[in-house]
């Protein structure tokens, strides 16, 4: 079985974003969690790049 | 007239919610404008033009979240900011009461659920990437809705997720069904035996529409609308047809695109010779001899498509579909859609939600009438001077970023005031014909479309015939009778209004051309059946 197949069979999904999708993943039954997301750095794009930089390190 | 406003510092919420909670004010007695929204420096712009930038916005950053209204008065205001924050204060209740663990990164989401397979990303564009790219760290595949997404950022993710054998789908992706659930934009369809691979998500949500009410669907992968671009190469197409040919539940596949470029053609259609199982290709305005060559069934519109598949999986010969009605019915349709018709009445106005949509009723209609201006034009002479005034033919695709993102304005699948006047222009202009709309349902788009629709459609109706003229409205609507919408009575809706409802977007812009040239063009539809 191709390693791909488990996620087509049983997709187990991770929401980050917007809520609402996530309202409609629950609907209709689907296995399913939420990232209540927000920006990094205080919405500093540089800065949120710079830190991810600096956890890779 | 008297904007007042609210900041909440540091309040974070998604644009999704902003926008419906914007909409349900502007619908509150005595508010004029509403918009609850993070006050990024774009927005403020926004603000700005519309002349409720108040100075506490202004000064407020884009990690805050303000609330503006207009109002008649300001205790009107007042009480409109009170009811958006008991809006966004009941959500939060509603949460802790189902006591769901919301998490607050993918880290900590992944971590305590390390089953996770899927990520679907829907956050601001300038961070889409950083997301997705922690993904497919994580050994995730990802489903991109958000656009804004850099075509570099695009190949270097997709280059890696082709490395690592896992599946960016998008940006800018709007629909995929995995094992039957619906991601972004989807509709509810019946499970069966039907691959699509897609790089438009309407065309992908027509097609399975139609073929949900014959043997049903497998899966429906979306790509997002670069991935056959040369820099990108096709690589989730290329993944993702290979992921159908392997799935057991798969046996026929569908491939839903612009036409590629030919080095990109020509690599797909390579890739399908190793796969032995039925195919479809609906390269939309494409040059059918192609795929024709590499031994593949070639679709030219997107019912075609489905229906070409249904047959091929079923073992029959295919054929296309014109009309689903008899002629006879039909052409009782379309002399009871021009009879009133005055002699300046002339041209088609299609006002459409859905990018594809509009395309493909352009491609079907300029064979019929000539041609189609539109701000989306097939040919760069035909593109409108100005998208708001209609010449001739003219089709918008009011999806585009020109009616939405750059006037902070929610997509007309959700919200439909700019569709809703542009209506009733068309409908005052002595010379609109027909006006032909789409409709589309499914997860993701507004909770009752027809029902919104309708009234304005009856009063457009009354606009032209005060002007002594009759207004024909003929429209399709995208879904099935299992979306929470339900298109059975999401067409009735319609039909109350007047309007002729066909059943897939390529039909009514056949009935609309019908209707447009009173009927001369039934020779060049019909193939000399009649």
């Amino acid at each position: 079985m191709k390693e791909h197949a488990r996620f087509l069979r049983e997709p187990k999904i991770i929401n980050v974003g917007a809520k609402h999708f996530y309202d409609d993943l629950k609907a209709q039954g689907a296995d399913s969690v939420h990232v209540d997301w927000r920006p990094p750095a205080g919405g500093d794009r540089e800065m949120a790049e710079l830190l991810d930089k600096l956890k890779k390190l | 007239m008297v904007a007042k406003s609210r900041i909440y510092k540091g309040e974070y919420r998604d644009s999704i919610f902003l926008m419906r909670i914007s909409q349900q004010l502007v619908g509150l007695d005595g508010v004029k404008q509403a918009s609850a929204i993070m006050a990024t420096d774009a927005n403020k712009e926004l603000l700005k033009d519309a002349g409720t930038l108040t100075d506490e916005v202004a000064q407020a950053g884009p990690n805050d979240l303000a609330i503006v209204v207009d109002a008649v008065s300001p205790e009107r205001a007042e009480e409109a900011i009170s009811k958006a924050r008991e809006m966004m204060a009941e959500v939060v209740g509603e949460r802790a009461e189902k006591a769901e663990v919301v998490y607050r990164t993918l880290d900590s989401a992944a971590e305590a659920n390390p089953d996770s397979n899927l990520v679907l990303i829907s956050v601001p564009g300038a961070f889409a990437a950083r997301e997705a790219e922690r993904a497919l760290e994580l050994g995730m595949h990802v489903m991109i809705f958000s656009d804004g997404v850099s075509l570099e950022d695009e190949v270097r993710l997709k280059q890696l997720g082709r490395e690592r054998g896992l599946l960016v789908m998008g940006p800018d992706c709007g629909t995929s069904i995995i094992n039957g659930i619906g991601l972004g934009f989807a509709n509810v369809v019946k499970r069966g035996p039907i691959g699509i691979v897609a790089a438009s998500g309407t065309g992908a949500q027509e097609v399975s529409s139609l073929i949900s009410a014959g043997p049903g669907i497998s899966h429906v992968i979306g790509t997002g609308g670069r991935d056959l671009h040369d820099e990108v190469g096709g690589i989730t197409m290329l993944m993702g047809l290979q992921y159908l040919a392997d799935d057991p539940g798969t046996q026929a596949i569908v491939l839903i695109s612009k036409p590629p470029s030919p080095t990109v053609a020509k690599r797909i259609l390579d890739a399908t010779r190793q796969v032995k199982k039925s195919m479809v290709v609906c390269f939309l305005g494409g040059d059918p001899k192609l795929i024709e060559e590499a031994g593949l069934i070639p679709a030219t519109t997107l019912e075609d498509a489905a229906a070409k598949a249904i047959a091929l999986q079923r073992g029959e010969k295919p054929k296309s579909t014109i009309f689903s009605a008899s002629f006879d019915e039909v052409k009782k349709t379309a002399e009871g859609g021009y009879k009133g018709l005055k002699p300046g009445q002339r041209y088609i106005r299609g006002i459409y939600s859905g990018g594809t949509f509009c395309s493909e009723a352009m491609l079907i209609t300029r064979d019929l009438v000539g041609d189609v201006y539109s701000n989306m034009p097939l040919k760069p002479e035909l593109k409108l001077e100005d998208s708001n005034r209609s010449k001739e033919h003219a089709f918008v695709d009011m999806g585009d970023d020109e009616f939405t993102a750059k006037i902070g304005k929610p997509h007309p699948m959700i919200y439909h005031e700019l569709r809703q006047k542009r209506m009733l222009a068309e409908a005052s202009d002595p010379e609109t014909a027909v006006i032909l709309l789409d409709v589309v349902l499914g997860y993701g788009a507004h909770e009752d479309p027809g029902g919104a629709l309708a009234p304005t459609i009856v009063q457009a109706k009354k606009i032209a015939e005060e002007g002594g003229r009759y207004l024909s409205v003929v429209a399709s609507v995208c879904g099935t009778p299992q979306d929470p919408q339900n298109l059975t009575s999401q067409e009735e809706k319609l039909r109350g209004a007047g309007v002729v409802v066909m059943s897939s977007n390529a039909q009514a812009a056949r009935m609309a051309a019908l209707i447009a040239t009173k009927g001369k063009v039934w020779e060049k539809i019909a193939g000399g059946k009649l």
